[in-house]
C-alpha cells in the first residue's frame, strides 16, 4: 500500500515537471506567447471576429495590427450587440473561428453601406486604439459576447493587415519553473520512499524464509550434541 | 514527431491553465447586453448637462437636438421659444445626483434606460429615460417627468444578472419571460387620456383622482365661457418604456397629447396676454386658436389599487390661429 503511494508521488511529480517545464518554455522569460504576424484581408470596410471565435474568458491578450502603409488604422473590442448593429449593411471579412497558435476560418459578409460614423467617434468600445501604421489592444477576455474589429480609421474599404495575437500571463515563467521544481521534488521523494520500503521489507524476509527451509534438517538449529564421554 | 510534441504541449498547457481557472470556456453565448452601467449613465448625464448649458447660455434650442428627442424635444423647444419671445426668466436646468439607474438587457437596438436623478436648484427629481436608436447615435433624453422630491419609488424587479425587468420592445412579454396582459399598458394610458377628456366618463373610476387630473380640470374650468367655445382633446402616444417593480407594481412612462381649441363667436376677440400662448400671437385672436401641448407623465400602477400619475412634465409646443 505504502509502495503504491510512493509510485503515485513519482507519477504526480513527473506530471508537475511536465506541466511546469512546458509552461515555462512556452511563455519564456517575458511571460508571453505570441502567434503572428498573420496576414488578414478584406475588400470591405472591416475585419471582425464572430462572437463564437472568442470562446474563452480570462486570459489577457494583446492584439497588434499593422499595415504596410502609414494609413491610420483602428482596432477595437466591442460588445457583439454594438458591433453587429455598427456593421449591419456593410461588407466585411468575418473570422468565424480562431484557434491559437493560428487556425482560422473566414467568411465574407456582403453589404453595400459603410457605417455612418468612424469607429473612433463611438463611446461603446470596451477598449480601442487608432493610429498610423500600427495599433494594438491589450485586454482581459471578458465573459460577455465580444468582437474584435479592425478598420481603416476613415472606413475606407480594402484592408490588408498583419495581425499578431499575444497571450500574456505575468509570472508564468517563474511559476512554471516553481511547479517543475516542486514536481521534481515530489518525484524524488516518491522514488526514495519506494526504495526504502523495498529495503526494509527485503532483509528480514530472506532470513525468515531461510530459517524455515533449514529447520527440518536440524543440522544448524539443534543444540550441539556433546560427543560421548565428554564432560557435561 | 514535432507535431506530436506540439499537440502534447498544447494539451499539457490547456490542462494546466484550465485547471488553474485562468481560462474559462464561455459555453453558450448570450448576445444580449445591459443598456448601460451606473458609470455609463453618469457620463450620459455629464454630456447632457454640458450641451444643455450651451443651449441655455445662448437661449438657442438648436443644440438640444443632440441630447433630446421626440415629444420632450418639442416641449423644450417650445420653452425656449417662449424665452425668446416673452420677458420670462426661467431657471436653467441641470441634472445633479443620480439616485437610481434602471437598465434592462437587450439583444438588439434600440436601447433605453431610465434613471432617477435630482435637478439642480429645485425640490424635484426627474425620472429620465434616455434612448439610443442605433449604435452610431448618441444617447438622447426622450422622457423626463418631474416628481416631488419626497416621492418614493419601490425597488425595481431584477433578473438574475441584475438587469431591470422591462417590457420587451414588442410589448408581448416582460424581459424575464413573463407574459403581459393583452393591451397593457397602452389601453390603460388611453383610458387615462379619456378620463382627462371626460372626467365623468366611464373610465374615470379606474384611476385615483391624482394631482395631474385635478390640475388639468382646474385649468379647463378656468377657460373663458362668454362668446367663446372652448374644446379640449386628450389622447396618448404609443407607450414604449415600462418597468416592473419588485412588488409587482409597474411604472409606465407615457406622453399625452392635449389640444385646446378656442372658437370665437361674433366680433369677439381673445387676448392671451400674460399667458405663454401670447408668444405665438402678436395680436388678439378674432376667429379661432388652437394650442398644442404635450404632457409626459410617470404613471404608477400599484400591485393592488388604482393607477395614478406620480410625475409630469409638459408644455405648449405650438399654436395657430387668427
Amino acid at each position: 500500500m505504502r509502495r503504491a503511494g510512493g509510485w503515485l508521488l513519482v507519477l504526480l511529480g513527473v506530471l508537475l515537471v511536465l506541466l511546469g517545464s512546458t509552461t515555462a518554455v512556452v511563455f519564456g522569460p517575458d511571460n508571453e506567447v505570441a502567434s503572428g504576424p498573420h496576414p488578414l484581408a478584406s475588400d470591405g470596410t472591416a475585419i471582425a471576429t464572430a462572437p463564437e471565435a472568442i470562446k474563452y474568458a480570462g486570459p489577457t491578450v494583446r492584439v497588434t495590427v499593422a499595415s504596410s502603409s502609414e494609413q491610420p488604422l483602428f482596432v477595437g473590442l466591442g460588445h457583439d450587440l454594438d458591433v453587429r448593429d455598427y456593421l449591419a449593411g456593410s461588407a466585411y471579412a468575418r473570422l468565424d473561428t480562431l484557434n491559437l497558435p493560428w487556425d482560422t476560418t473566414t467568411s465574407r459578409v456582403g453589404g453595400t453601406d459603410a457605417p455612418s460614423r468612424p469607429p473612433a467617434e463611438l463611446d461603446w468600445w470596451l477598449v480601442s486604439d487608432t493610429g498610423p501604421g500600427k495599433v494594438s489592444l491589450t485586454f482581459a477576455l471578458p465573459e460577455d459576447s465580444v468582437d474584435v474589429v479592425v478598420t481603416n480609421a476613415d472606413l475606407r474599404p480594402r484592408l490588408r493587415v498583419q495581425t499578431t495575437v499575444t497571450v500574456l500571463r505575468p509570472g508564468a515563467f517563474a511559476g512554471g519553473l516553481a511547479v517543475a521544481l516542486a514536481g521534481l521534488g515530489l518525484a524524488v521523494a516518491g522514488r526514495v520512499l519506494v526504495g526504502r520500503l523495498r529495503d526494509r521489507s527485503g532483509r528480514p524476509g530472506i532470513a525468515s524464509v531461510g530459517a524455515r527451509r533449514r529447520a527440518p534438517s536440524g543440522a544448524t538449529s539443534a543444540p550441539p550434541v556433546p560427543p560421548p564421554g565428554s564432560p557435561r | 514527431m514535432r507535431r506530436a510534441a506540439h499537440l502534447l504541449s498544447c494539451l499539457v498547457l490547456s490542462a494546466a491553465l484550465g485547471g488553474c481557472g485562468w481560462v474559462n470556456s464561455k459555453g453558450d453565448l448570450d448576445h444580449a447586453k445591459r443598456a448601460t452601467t451606473m458609470a455609463g449613465a453618469d457620463s450620459v448625464l455629464i454630456r447632457y448637462n454640458r450641451v444643455r448649458a450651451r443651449a441655455e447660455t445662448s437661449v438657442d434650442p438648436a443644440p438640444l437636438a443632440d441630447i433630446e428627442a421626440g415629444p420632450l424635444l418639442a416641449i423644450d423647444r417650445g420653452a425656449f421659444f417662449l424665452r425668446q419671445r416673452l420677458p420670462v426668466r426661467t431657471k436653467s436646468f441641470r441634472f445633479t445626483r443620480t439616485q437610481l439607474v434602471v437598465a434592462g438587457r437587450f439583444d438588439s437596438y434600440p436601447l433605453w434606460f431610465a434613471m432617477l436623478t435630482e435637478a439642480a436648484g429645485t425640490d424635484q427629481k426627474v425620472a429620465a429615460v434616455f434612448t439610443r436608436p442605433t449604435s452610431t447615435s448618441p444617447w438622447r433624453l426622450i422622457e423626463a417627468p418631474r416628481l416631488a422630491r419626497s416621492t418614493q419609488i419601490g425597488p425595481v424587479a431584477q433578473r438574475e444578472d441584475g438587469s431591470a425587468v422591462i417590457l420587451a420592445a414588442d410589448g408581448g412579454e416582460w424581459s424575464d419571460g413573463r407574459t403581459v396582459q393583452r393591451g397593457f399598458p397602452q389601453q390603460l394610458v388611453d383610458d387615462y387620456a379619456a378620463t382627462l377628456a371626460d372626467p365623468d366618463g366611464p373610465t374615470a373610476g379606474r384611476f385615483v383622482q391624482d394631482s395631474f387630473i385635478s390640475q388639468m380640470r382646474t385649468l379647463a374650468e378656468a377657460q373663458p365661457v362668454t362668446g367663446v367655445t372652448f374644446e379640449q382633446e386628450w389622447s396618448a402616444l404609443p407607450v414604449h418604456h415600462v418597468v416592473r417593480l419588485r412588488d409587482e407594481g409597474v411604472l409606465v412612462f407615457a406622453t399625452l397629447v392635449r389640444t385646446d381649441r378656442y372658437t370665437l363667436e361674433g366680433k369677439r376677440s381673445l387676448d392671451f396676454a400674460g399667458l405663454e400662448a401670447a408668444a405665438y400671437f402678436s395680436s388678439p385672436v378674432t376667429g379661432s386658436a388652437t394650442l398644442n401641448y404635450r404632457h409626459q407623465v410617470l404613471m404608477l400602477v400599484p400591485a393592488e389599487g388604482k393607477p395614478l400619475v406620480i410625475g409630469q412634465y409638459g408644455g405648449l409646443i405650438s399654436a395657430s390661429g387668427s
